[in-house]
């Protein structure tokens, strides 16, 4: 039966540690999911994946940001996917101010990250989709109540 | 035996039922934050 997995998610700062508080205008902050796939599922033609990785707040109770990764599989049955900057230089880090997220009235925010799969059964057929899809817990965070003048 | 086969009439319930229509998953999207991937250092199957 084929699979894909959030094994987990981590919140990557500048210095490779999966933190829970950022400084807002200073600290990179990547989102990072680890995902297993499994072994029939990377056997299907042309089998792909679609991910999307959510920040959600919870004073709104809403999703603030929603951003995707569509792919195929290219690095076998265990692999990390990360989006936002925390490589460098500071300069190009995607701080959570960068995330576009307002910590004015909540400071606490969650990642959350959406997997599902899908291939093409046949040349031309089309994307179809695959019994293989996760929604993973959510992991908090915490922006340091820091403000602009 | 020359048993004509007869033709079943649709129920109501069959004749307003709508067909169903397919829709096509959307092709994989991307934005352009900036990301990477790579492969985890765990035993393969």
């Amino acid at each position: 039966m084929p699979f894909l997995r959030i094994d987990g998610l981590r919140t990557v700062n500048q210095l490779g540690q999966n933190a829970t508080l950022f400084d807002p205008f200073s600290d990179a902050l990547a989102l990072t999911m680890d995902l297993h796939a499994s072994a029939d599922l990377l056997a299907l033609p042309n089998a792909a994946f679609s991910a999307e990785f959510q920040i959600f707040d919870p004073h709104q109770h809403k999703v603030v940001v929603s951003t995707y990764w569509g792919s195929t599989f290219n690095w076998g049955q265990y692999f990390w996917i990360s989006k936002g900057n925390n490589w460098g230089p500071p300069s190009a880090y995607q701080t959570p101010e960068q995330w576009g997220l307002n910590w004015t009235a909540n400071s606490i925010f969650g990642f959350r990250g959406i997997v599902k799969a899908q291939y093409i059964p046949s040349p031309g057929s089309g994307w179809s989709a695959v019994d293989a899809f996760d929604v993973s817990a959510m992991r908090w965070f915490r922006v340091r109540e820091i403000f602009r003048l | 035996m020359n048993k004509k086969k007869q033709k079943r009439t649709k129920t109501t319930a069959e004749k307003q039922r709508k067909p169903i229509s397919v829709k096509q998953l959307p092709p994989l999207k991307s934005d352009d934050i900036p990301s990477r991937g790579g492969k985890r250092a765990v035993k393969e199957d």
